[in-house]
Parts: C-alpha cells; structure tokens; sequence
C-alpha cells in the first residue's frame, strides 16, 4: 500500500511528463484533467481538425490556449462559423474551462486545427499532441480515422 | 510568392474567378483563332444560319435549356443555401430539452409547426443566471392567428432578430404584440389567437384572450416575417398558467422571471459576448436534461447532404448537356450535307479545305455561342423564378445569382464542345468535290 | 509557280493552254475522255460542243483542275497543273480561273454584291478589298449596279447569270471556263450574256473555252471544237 502510494507521487510529480495513460491510447489524464477520444479525420490536404472531449476534474479553472505536436507543429482552437452558408473557423485564442466543466471539441462546432502538416494523415495513424491549459501540458495521441468519419472509434465506450 | 501556385493563392479572389473563366475558354478560343486565321467566313455562316433559321434556333433552344438546367441547378442550390443559413444568422445557440436537433431548429428557427417537450423553470432559471449568458431568451411556440404563428418572447429578442422596428412601439404588457414585417395585420388591430396550427388548430380555445399589434418589425428575410411576436408572458396567461413573475410583481413583462411562476418553454435562444462563450456554453449545456446546438452546425450538415445531391445532379446535367451536344453536332453532320453544294462551288472557285472547314465550325460555334450564352440567361432566369417560389412558400428569402461558378461551368461546356465541333467541320472536307457540285 | 502571262499590247493579260496525251478515267477505269493535242493561244475564245456523254464537261473539268487525268499534261501558260497537288490546283483556280456553271450555283441567302464577291471570304486579306471593289465593278458593267444589295431569291435568271460572271471576274482571271452558260436561261437573257461573254476575251486578252450548245454563243466565238465519245472529232475556226 504504502510503495503504491508512492508510485502514485512519483507519478504525480513527474506530470505533465509522463501523464498517466489507459494503454489504448484514447485516454489521458493529469490533475484531474481528462481527454478522451482525441480524433482526426485522415486528411489529404496540409489541414487537419482533430476533436477531443475534454473534462475539468480538477477544483481550478484552467484555460485551453492551443496545442503542439511532438514536432514542433502548433494547433490553434477554432470555431466553426456558418456566415451566408460558407463554413469557415474562427481562430479562438482561449478557451477558459470552470472546475467541473466539460468541453466537446466537435465536427462543424469546435476543433483543434493543424495547419502544414507535411504529409497527409492516413486512417491509422497516430499524432502525439502537447494540449496547453494554463500553466499545464496534457499529452494526447490523436488517432486518425475515416477522412469521411464522425467521431472516434472507441467514442460510446466509457473510460 | 516564389511558386506559381503561391502567386495564384495570393491573387483576389475575382481575379482567380475571371482568370478561370479564360483559362477554361482557351482551348475553345485558340481553336477558333486557329481555324479562322486569315479567313473571313461571317457572310457564309450568316447566310448558312438564315437558310434553316428554324432548324437553327431549335439547336440553339436545346443547347440552351440543358445549359439553363445546369445554371439554375447549381445557382438555386446555393441561393436556397445562403438564403436558409442568413434566416438562421440571428441564432446562435439554441437550448432545449433532448430530442432532434432538426426538429426543433425547423420549429424554433424557421417556425414550422412541431410539438417537443418543455424546459423546465429550473432549467431555464439556471442558463439565465450563467455568467457567461449575455442574453437567453425564451421561444414559445405554438399559437398561431390566421395561419401566422404567435410566438412568445421578449422584447431584447425582437430587437435582436430584426433590428429596430420599422414602425409604432414595443409590447410593453402582457396583450400586446408586434407584428412581423409582412404579417397581413395593421398596427392597432386586435387579434385572438388560436391553439395550434392548420386544420387542426382551436379557434376557440384561447376565447376571450385577445392581443393588440403595437408595431411592425422590419424584414428579416426569415420565417418571422409572417409571425407575431407577442411577449411570453401573453402566451403563458392566454393558456391558463402563471406568467412568470409573481402576483405581487403586477403587470411587468420580460426578464428576469421568477422560478417559482415560470410555467416552461420550448426553447431557448441563448447568446454570449465573448468569442468562445457560444462554444463553451453548447459543451456546457449538452447534457442528460438537455441539449444545446447551433442552428449553423446543423444547417451545415443539412447542406452538406444536399452538396452531395447537387453533385450528382449536376453531373447528370453535364452529362445532358454533352449528350445534347453530340446529337446537335450529328445533326449538324447531316446538315452540312444540305450545304455541301455551296462548300463544293467555294472549293470550286479556289477556296482551300481549311476554309471550309472554317465555315462550318464557324457555323456549329455560333450554334454553341448563341445557345450557352441565351442558357446562361435562362439559367438566371429560372433560379430567380425558383426562389420566388420557395420564397412564396417558406419565407426564406432566397435570392439566386448567377455567380462564378455557373459562368465557370458554361466556358468549360463552351470550350469542350467548340472542340467537338471539329468533327462535322472535319466531315464536311473530306466530301467529294465533283460529286457535290453536280448534285 | 506563278504562270508566264502573255501580255498583249493593250497591257492585257492571258495564259494559253497546252494539252498533250491526255486520258480521263472513270473511277471504274472506263475511259472518259481522251485528248492527243491541243493548243489554244492566250486571248483567244473556244467553244466545245457535241452530244450529251461525249466528255465535254469532263474536259472542263480537268482543265479547271477539279478532276485529276489519268496520264498527260495540262500546261496554263507554263504550269502544268496535272502534277500540282489538290492544295495547289486549288490555289491555282483561286488566282488565275473564273468558272461559270449552267446553273448559276449562288447563295440564296446573300446579297448579289455578296454573292459576286465571294471569293473575298477566303482571299488573302490585302486582296479582299480589291476583289470586292472589282465585283462591284463588274456587277456595275453587267447592269446590276443599283441592285448589288438585293438577295438573290428576287433576282431573275438572266441576272443571277450575270451575278455569277461579276463572281468569275472578280478575281480578274487569266481564263474563264463556262459550263453551259446560256442553258438555263430564256433567249433575250441568253443574247445579253453572250455579248458579255464575247466581249471578255477580246479587251483582256482572257481565255474562254465555254462548253455549249447553244448555236448564237458558238457563232461568236473564235473556234470550235466537236466532240463525240470522249475525243475531239472536229476543230474548226469561227
């Protein structure tokens, strides 16, 4: 009991490094900060919008600012607008999240958007993200999936 | 701006739009510069136009009705698009209690008739109390006078949805109403609602309740032009319950209200001032007791099933349009052969093969010319006369423009059959000379 | 490739014709015409006559260019057109030949000014004024001036003749070949046409071999020759 609890601490303090992880890759987890089902759409142009659901269960408010992937590639938070039927994304420079609240980052609603992605994304593949909240860092694999698709493959599972 | 492609991307877009429409017509004009160099062929081809004039204006017809198919087809899609997404514009997040998103954005934004669960007080006390909700306002359908739905609201969402009022003064009290911009009332006239809608709605059922119009909206473009705004708490007293406030408020109308007097709502229409708040308050209100979307989101989706309709729509209009192309230019074939005693004499008297050959593609582009251009027109024409229709029967005021990409489909249909129209022109040189001028 | 003219002493322009060993054929094979020799002066006018089938049209034909002979040689002036390729024969016409047909072969639906200067649709461009102005001219000679713009369906045969002739000189040819040309119309519109006609060779030096048979157009020309199952059986000077 007590060398789990100390596992647990060193776990604690080594976040956001090594965030605690489900092992499926669709699950991730630090200081109550919770993504789930992160997903892209496999793409053929240099964009991708990769969707998430992201839960507070922390006692503070936290702000999502953007992401990073592990090479260097920054993500910015847009929201989808429908102005005169032309679909389009607002860049959104935060986003703040309450204690206890619940974000859904959506097709056509709200996504974390990668531009100049060198290669296109094929269904399968893996992106490792850096999200920023605040003064924290939350590690994500993002998985690809349909170009055509509309939510995570594991999406309706509860983790 | 060092690649081609970075100076394209940098261009205005009505450059790129003009510049596409040439590049699709360079193959069709370098065809006629290369065939007419040199050559004079106008008198020919006018006279070859006038000795069938009929024949002629019948292909003229038919290239120009499977044109005007092709432009009105794409131009109504977009038109009803843009129309059905600025009737939605004023919405920009709606709350709910659970159930289809479609439903409830037909009947709170474009106001069709529909029956859903209610919010509760506690519910509707919560969202208006967020801080991040700038603005909520109940949307209470149901009613309707003549035909004409009576929707409860508040006097903060009459002026968002339309802006000031194009004439008299905002309900102030409980049994007055506002009138939208082409409802068939007059200002000062009194009205009693009825229960429901259609056949089926209860004139009588809300007996004795009676509204007085204070003022007009202005247009809105939308369904709400032919709908009576009236403050929510009429329609809660016109149906027996408590209106919102408690007895000892006396007759004030409009937020806050009082949770313990508020009877329900079917939606509420929901709006913050930061950028992300509308974001954050649809992650918010997605829950088990309730849903929270955007009418855009899902007109998005409606439309992007329709984009897939109008693309096999539009192919099977270009495939008709090729295919009554190439019949034209069969006939065409037989035509020249009527000609072929005049082309025979211009060989005779010491015109080349290339100069016939220019006469009758000359002949067959004007046919093309003539019958793109007059289905460019008609195209227009039938999408203007489309979106009245819809216009007339939805209220979604839809207005259909030719725009770039129905001038961009007629250049690439203008060139590939100026193109085609090499084959008869090809024909009519091969024919035998002396056979030709004896016959 | 531009033919030696023989030029008189008015200045005026001709080419004669040199035939030798001519055979015409059929697609089949079957001789159509054939032709040992013949010579005919630049400037100076031939009628050929002879039963129907005998090979006169055929004759026309091939020295106009538009039948290629089996073997022989067509000399206008110094070019022999029987080894210019069709491209070339057509030029050739283009530039030096003005053909009348017996039945006029207008365009019904342009002017008669149009119709006498078609060869303008397709002529080089410096020459398309000219063409035109000498159309105008000789449609002014013909007696149509003050009718050029008139559309053919409202002109007589004697005129649309006469349209067709200001269309054969509009190119001011070296020779003039005519098929018939007085076959279609009444005998005054006829007369009328053979003194233009007879006139032609005489102030220009031109060429005009006219296939007839019509006896007042071959009592006006210089020669006649006879023709009877593809061959010339007699040649007798007017």
């Amino acid at each position: 009991m007590r060398q789990l609890s100390l596992i647990a601490a060193l776990l604690l303090a080594a976040t956001p490094l090594a965030a605690a992880d489900d092992g499926h890759h669709h699950l991730t987890e630090a200081d109550g900060l919770r993504v789930v089902h992160a997903w892209t759409p496999a793409t053929s142009g240099p964009e991708a919008l990769i969707y998430m659901e992201i839960e507070n269960g922390s006692d503070a408010a936290v702000t999502l600012t953007g992401a990073e992937t592990a090479d260097g590639q920054r993500a910015e938070l847009v929201g989808f607008t429908y102005t005169d039927g032309t679909e389009a994304w607002q860049v959104l420079p935060e986003m703040p999240l309450a204690a206890g609240q619940h974000l859904d980052l959506l097709p056509r609603t709200l996504a974390l958007r990668l531009t100049g992605l060198a290669t296109p994304l094929t269904k399968g593949d893996k992106i490792d993200l850096e999200l920023s909240f605040s003064d924290q860092h939350l590690y994500v694999h993002v998985a690809v999936e349909d170009a055509g698709g509309t939510g995570h493959s594991h999406a309706g599972h509860t983790h | 701006m060092d690649s081609p492609l970075d100076f394209w991307a940098g261009l205005p877009a009505v450059v790129q739009d003009a510049a596409t429409v040439v590049l699709l017509l360079l193959p069709g004009l370098v065809t006629g510069v290369l065939v007419l160099r040199g050559f004079a062929p106008g008198r020919l081809v006018r006279a070859m136009l006038r000795r069938f004039s009929v024949v002629n204006a019948v292909f003229v017809g038919l290239i120009a009705v499977s044109v005007a198919i092709g432009i009105g087809l794409t131009a109504q899609e977009r038109g009803l698009r843009q129309g059905s997404a600025r009737a939605a514009a004023a919405f920009d997040l709606i709350l709910a209690a659970p159930g289809s998103e479609i439903t409830l954005m037909f009947a709170a934004v474009y106001l069709q008739p529909s029956d859903v669960p209610l919010l509760t007080s506690a519910q509707y006390a919560e969202v208006a109390a967020d801080p991040d909700v700038a603005f909520a306002a109940p949307i209470a359908f149901g009613d309707t006078y003549l035909g004409a739905p009576v929707v409860g609201t508040t006097a903060e969402f009459v002026t968002h949805l339309a802006g000031p009022l194009l004439e008299g003064q905002m309900f102030t009290t409980a049994s007055e109403a506002v009138a939208g911009a082409f409802v068939p009332i007059a200002t000062g006239e009194t009205f009693s609602p009825a229960h429901g809608h259609g056949p089926a709605a209860e004139e009588d059922a809300h007996h004795g309740a009676a509204y007085t119009v204070t003022g007009r909206m202005a247009p809105t473009g939308s369904p709400w032009d032919r709908a009576i705004l009236v403050p929510v708490e009429g329609v809660w007293e016109v149906h027996g319950l408590a209106n919102g406030h408690a007895p000892s408020a006396g007759n004030r109308i409009g937020p806050p209200f009082d949770a313990a007097y508020f009877p329900g709502t079917p939606a509420i229409l929901v709006r913050a001032d930061a950028l992300w708040g509308n974001y954050a308050l649809q992650s918010r209100y997605t829950r088990a007791d309730m849903m929270a979307f955007f009418p855009g989101t899902v007109l998005a989706q409606l439309h992007g099933l329709m984009r897939d309709i109008r693309e096999a729509m539009s192919l099977m209009a270009v495939v008709t349009q090729v295919l009554v192309t190439v019949s034209i230019l069969a006939g065409l074939m037989i035509l020249t052969r009527i000609f072929a005693r005049g082309l025979a004499l211009l060989r005779a008297i010491g015109a080349g093969r290339r100069f016939v050959f220019a006469v009758v593609w000359s002949y067959s582009a004007t046919l093309i010319a003539a019958g793109s251009v007059i289905g460019l027109a008609l195209g227009w024409l039938a999408a203007i006369g489309f979106s009245r229709v819809i216009t007339a029967r939805t209220d979604v005021l839809v207005t259909a423009t030719v725009s770039w990409t129905e001038v961009q489909l007629v250049a690439g249909f203008v060139s590939l059959t100026l193109l085609l129209a090499l084959l008869p022109a090809l024909a009519a040189t091969r024919r035998p000379l002396l056979t030709d001028l004896r016959s | 490739m531009r033919p030696t003219r023989v030029r008189d002493a008015a200045g005026h322009t001709g080419l004669g014709l040199s035939v030798a060993g001519l055979e015409i054929r059929a697609p089949d094979g079957r001789p159509l015409v054939s032709v040992g020799a013949l010579l005919v002066p630049a400037g100076s006018s031939v009628a050929i006559r002879g039963p129907s089938g005998a090979g006169k049209s055929t004759l026309l034909h091939a020295l106009s260019g538009l039948v290629q002979p089996a073997t022989g040689r067509i000399f206008w002036g110094d070019t022999d057109i029987s080894r210019l390729s069709d491209a070339a024969r057509t030029r050739f016409r283009r530039d030096h030949v003005g053909l009348i047909f017996q039945d006029f072969l207008l365009f019904e639906e342009l002017g008669g000014l149009d119709n006498a200067a078609l060869a303008a649709s397709f002529a080089p461009a410096a020459r398309r004024m000219d063409l035109r102005q000498r159309a105008d001219a000789w449609l002014e000679r013909l007696g149509l001036g003050q009718i050029g713009l008139r559309r053919v369906d409202s002109f007589s045969g004697g005129e649309r003749q006469r349209i067709a002739v200001a269309r054969a000189m509009s190119n001011d040819p070296a020779v003039i070949l005519a098929d018939e040309p007085t076959a279609s119309l009444d005998r005054a519109s006829a007369n009328r046409l053979i003194d233009d006609l007879a006139a032609l060779p005489q102030e220009a030096g031109r060429t005009l071999i006219a296939v007839t048979h019509d006896p007042a157009l071959v009592a006006r020309l210089d020669r006649v020759l006879t023709m009877a199952e593809g061959r010339i059986v007699e040649d007798s000077h007017g």
